[in-house]
């Protein structure tokens, strides 16, 4: 089919687009970084020659495109540099802690999920409005403070299970659940309204009938897209929430490497932020047009 | 809720906002004023929404929070919907290669999450508030250009618009004349939903200890303080919490509201 | 419509539950620590520090909790003359892995150190190692170090280990404890049943690394921890009172807040803006009123523990004011002095990984203003970095003790406040100072270093060079199941007494 191939190979496109504009921030950076690096590993007060040193080992005097393009051969076979603060391989580093960044998204994914499948009242909606302008962070700090210390529930040291990642995942799933019950509220309010489904009704076809066959794949597709775009906010906002709940993910690692200006572990992490997005806008897009193929676009 | 209703509602809780960041100062105690014998004292008739750490009146400074939280976010937004209403213009009217290619960067940029792209900016730029403005103008930018550029696209086959081409006036004219005000306007009615999100932002952020250093007061990283407290002095942690979701919701009802006016 | 929302809400509960720890058994005596630093690896250069921390590696000698030094796994220390020491180890002593510590192992690990350890070095660089018999080792330096025993008790100096084990390991130090596991979050430590000081109290420790201050009181509190380290001070009010968790503080006031004044750059180049400040400082109301416990009052620079000590600080606004009118700094329309249409306004650089820099800050504005100082505050994230650049600050906050964790008070002298020094970010070119510093590291005499250090004390006050404006003592939350813990003065948080 073609459509999917070339969505498939524009995505691709974009997502070494998006590389190339994640690695050029470093450009912007001010001060010298080999200096940073000779600090943050101890060494108090760096030499001109130590500084020098380092820059030819980091290879930081080569033309940028040259380290661009490095870089980006480098990323595509997996490897993402070295922290600057550990020395460790950054790539070892994220897969140390992704699963459970993974298993928390999961969580909040299927708790916004089941948050949908409520019949929408007025307490509800106004539920899911708040939802969306409460902060994660004040949700994380009250949750911590009332259930886990004063009621006893759950843990405040993380270990990074999956009963563990329920009460962090309140507050992810907050944010997300208030903004797909409107897209979705509003695509199926939209698409009942059209003339196939109520034609379906007239002719006495069952509630349930109705609502599967003919209201949710009309609905779906901008739900999709709501989901695929949620997946890429969840990094950052797990960013937030694994720092209150000292869970062992990806978020704290990104947070400590932006304070230490560790500059390889920020372009990693932020570099697999940008894979996730990417592919879930694919799949999303994809899932949305094999489901309603007649959708305008 | 009726348009009408949520336009009226929105915009009195921003005004609302905005009136007790100038008259709270006037009236009441410095927010920088410490009194180290009353920390964390609970709410009463003296101080009205308790003090802090530093025995400073927590209304003082969740008023001073509002040029900075909420002037930040409006600041983000504004440039924002400058940049993406010249991009998207630009584009659409344009046309041809400088379509393309505007209109490539802008899915390029649109491919990292905007908050993410935020941190990394902050990840070069450093912690600041100054810093933190521009990573997320930088992050906010994208969506609103290539809603622009939709919206501008549209209204180049409007008939009026043709017609003024027709009778020989030259495309960029037409464009500035015609295109530019209405783009203008869809695009702050959509930055103006987007304006809850940037408050958002902002205090997640300043959270994490990327904003302001303090004792500047804004209301992110006055949650962020008081973490260690909330036991004893909740409402350390409820104040700043609520004025940020007074904001967001004004916001998100006001733009709610203009958007549904754009055509 | 209503039991629905119930039912979601037990689901939830349940599953959140599912999470909860079980209460730990009881017959094993394990104490759960969290900390915010963590143990990278056991390599006993690169992160020896730690084995001596959590009891599973030990120093040739040990600062103890009365001001002193003493021998640890050395039997004696003695010098031969200003330049030679004969270090005779303690006999009998076995690593974990069951290799007895001779003098040849000990010759070995000094020549590791000096060829890849910094600190060590620095300090003893081009020093020789000789065997003299099988327990006792010559060290001979090139230059004088009246140091010494201060410097072999340093954690991150000289710390004991096998020589002969290839790779870094649980079993290759001395010590009460032996290491079972170290993974990214955690240490698991067990008794070390060879070890040589008799008997070991605790069965095991496990320290957990959590580096969200909240979140080490909150485990605390919630049952999930026994000790929690480097509390925030803010947090520690709540367990003043009685039942549940406590707080317990070490004995000595190690840690010190130093306010650097930066001499490059006005007004802090002016010695009446310097002494003024010193005196203006209400050092009484910033350990009572601001910080708390576990702060006390500093007196001068050094803590009251050393008898060397002398009360050279004291709060005076009189006296400031009448130095800063002297100079001809004259206050203000808005009640800043003016010198030549200068303000009198100084930058307080604070740093995040002490947020207690910043609550000293906030208080010195407040402070400061009825004297006339415009009092602006800036916060880094690496202060260090920020104090070498002589721009953009004028009182640098920096938590750095004066006596480190080993009562020396040469080390800290050498590197803050002499010329050209590594961390002498203020700029003090002082020649009597450094001349007396010379003399204090040629002299190992306690007796002799007395009246040095006494008139270097006085030199340092009246020129201010720097200013001691908070003392604290390491404080720790303890569960009721181990509410007798003291925190250690000096870091060594678990030994064979605990």
């Amino acid at each position: 089919m073609r459509g999917p191939s070339r969505r498939i190979a524009q995505a691709a496109v974009t997502l070494v687009g998006a590389a190339v504009l994640v690695w050029s921030l470093q450009l912007l950076a001010p001060g010298d970084p080999a200096r940073r690096v000779l600090v943050a590993n101890g060494v108090g007060n760096p030499t001109p020659t130590q500084v020098a040193a380092l820059r030819a080992e980091l290879g930081l005097d080569e033309p940028a495109p040259v380290r661009l393009g490095r870089w980006l051969l480098a990323a595509a076979t997996g490897d993402l540099g070295r922290s600057w603060r550990s020395g460790a391989p950054v790539a070892a580093e994220l897969a140390d802690r992704l699963p459970a960044t993974l298993r928390l998204a999961a969580v909040a994914l299927a708790l916004a999920l089941i948050a949908q499948h409520r019949r929408a009242d007025l307490a509800a909606r106004g539920l899911v409005f708040l939802g969306a302008a409460v902060p994660s962070f004040v949700v994380g700090t009250l949750l911590l403070e009332v259930v886990v210390v004063r009621l006893g529930i759950g843990r405040v040291l993380a270990d990074g299970s999956w009963g563990g990642a329920v009460l962090p995942a309140v507050p992810l799933a907050l944010a997300a659940a208030a903004v797909w019950a409107r897209v979705l509220r509003a695509a199926m309010l939209e698409v009942r309204a059209r003339r196939h489904v109520q034609v379906a009704r007239a002719r006495g076809a069952g509630r349930l009938r109705v609502l599967l066959v003919h209201v949710l794949p009309g609905a779906s597709p901008p739900l999709f897209t709501a989901i695929g775009m949620t997946v890429g906010s969840l990094l950052a906002g797990a960013a937030v929430v694994e720092t209150i709940f000292t869970w062992p993910g990806v978020g704290p690692y990104l947070v400590e490497a932006i304070v230490a200006r560790d500059v390889p572990v920020v372009q990693g992490t932020v570099l697999l932020g940008v894979l996730a997005h990417v592919v879930a806008n694919t799949l999303a897009d994809l899932a949305a047009a094999a489901v309603d193929p007649g959708r305008a676009r | 809720m009726s348009r009408r209703a949520e336009l009226w509602t929105g915009a009195a809780v921003l005004v609302l906002l905005a009136v007790a960041a100038l008259a709270v100062p006037l009236l009441g105690p410095d927010p920088d004023a410490t009194d180290y014998a009353n920390r964390l004292a609970a709410p009463s008739p003296s101080h009205p929404l308790g003090t802090d750490q530093a025995g400073r009146d927590v209304l003082a400074r969740a008023a001073a929070g509002v040029p900075t939280s909420l002037g930040a976010a409006v600041v983000v937004t504004a440039v924002s919907a400058a940049v993406g209403l010249l991009v998207g213009v630009t584009a659409a009217v344009a046309g041809g290669w400088v379509d393309t290619v505007l209109s490539r960067v802008v899915d390029v940029v649109l491919a990292v999450p905007q908050l993410v792209l935020a941190l990394a900016v902050v990840g070069v730029l450093g912690p600041g508030l100054t810093n933190l403005v521009v990573a997320m103008a930088l992050a906010g930018w994208a969506p609103l250009a290539r809603y622009a550029r939709t919206f501008a696209a549209g209204l180049l086959h409007r008939p009026y618009v043709v017609a003024a081409e027709l009778a020989g006036v030259a495309r960029p004219v037409a464009a500035l004349r015609h295109v530019v005000p209405a783009t203008a306007g869809g695009v702050a009615a959509v930055a103006t939903l987007g304006l809850g999100e940037v408050v958002l932002g902002l205090a997640g952020l300043s959270f994490l200890g990327l904003g302001v250093a303090p004792p500047t007061a804004e209301w992110g990283q006055m949650v962020a303080e008081s973490t260690t407290v909330a036991g004893q002095a909740p409402w350390l942690v409820v104040v700043p919490g609520a004025l940020i979701v007074l904001s967001v919701a004004g916001a998100s009802l006001l733009g709610d509201a203009l958007a549904r006016e754009a055509p | 419509m209503a039991c629905r929302w119930l039912s979601v809400l037990v689901v939830l509960l349940v599953l959140a539950a599912c999470g909860t720890p079980d209460a730990p058994p009881r017959e094993d005596a394990v104490v759960r620590v969290v900390t915010p630093y963590t143990v990278r690896s056991l390599d006993p250069i690169a992160q020896g520090l730690w084995s001596p921390e959590w009891g599973y590696g030990e120093l040739l000698m040990r600062a103890t909790e009365d001001g002193r030094v003493e021998p640890w796994l050395l039997e004696s220390l003695e010098p031969e003359s200003p330049t030679s020491w004969l270090l005779r180890l303690r006999p009998g002593v076995r690593f974990a892995n069951g290799n007895p510590l001779t003098a040849e192992a000990l010759a070995a690990v000094l020549h590791r150190h000096l060829a890849e350890n910094a600190l060590v070095r620095d300090a003893l660089g081009g020093g020789e190692v000789r065997v003299v018999d099988e327990r006792t080792v010559q060290l001979t330096t090139p230059r004088p170090v009246g140091n010494l025993p201060h410097l072999l008790a340093d954690e991150q100096g000289v710390s004991v280990f096998d020589p002969t084990a290839s790779e870094p390991a649980g079993d290759i130090y001395t010590g009460p404890f032996r290491v079972r596991s170290l993974t990214a979050d955690e240490l698991v430590l067990e008794r070390n049943p060879e070890y040589w000081g008799g008997e070991v109290r605790l069965d095991g420790a496990r320290v957990r690394f959590v580096p969200d201050p909240q979140a080490r009181v909150l485990a605390v509190r919630s049952g999930e921890a026994d000790i929690a380290l480097y509390p925030p001070t803010e947090a520690l009010a709540r367990f003043a009172d009685g039942g549940g968790p406590s707080v317990a503080v070490a004995a000595q006031p190690l840690q010190h807040l130093r306010a650097i004044p930066n001499l490059r750059k006005a007004p802090m180049d002016d010695l009446a803006v310097r002494r003024a400040f010193a005196l203006g400082v209400d050092y009484r109301g910033l350990a009572e009123d601001v910080l708390g416990v576990p702060y006390r009052t500093p007196t001068g620079l050094f803590p009251d523990v050393v008898d060397y000590a002398l009360p050279t600080q004291r709060t005076d606004p009189a006296e400031a004011a009448r130095l800063l009118d002297a100079a001809g700094w004259a206050p203000g329309p808005d009640g800043v002095r003016e010198r030549d249409g200068v303000r009198l306004a100084i930058t307080v650089l604070t740093y995040g990984s002490q947020p207690d820099t910043r609550t000293v800050a906030v208080a010195l504005q407040s402070q400061l203003r009825p004297l006339g100082f415009d009092v602006a505050i800036a916060s880094v994230d690496d202060n260090y970095a920020a104090m070498r650049d002589p721009a953009g600050w004028d009182v640098g906050l920096s938590f750095d003790g004066t006596l480190g964790y080993t009562y020396d008070p040469i080390g800290p002298l050498r590197s803050f406040l002499t010329t050209g020094a590594q961390r002498n970010f203020g700029g003090v070119a002082d020649p009597e100072l450094d001349t007396l510093v010379a003399q204090l590291e040629a002299s190992p005499d306690e007796a002799a270093r007395r009246p040095l250090l006494e008139r270097a004390q006085q030199i340092i006050a009246a020129n201010a060079y720097v200013v001691i404006v908070a003392q604290r003592a390491s404080p720790a939350i303890v569960g009721e199941t181990f509410a007798g813990y003291r925190p250690s003065s000096v870091l060594h948080h678990l030994g064979a007494r605990t």
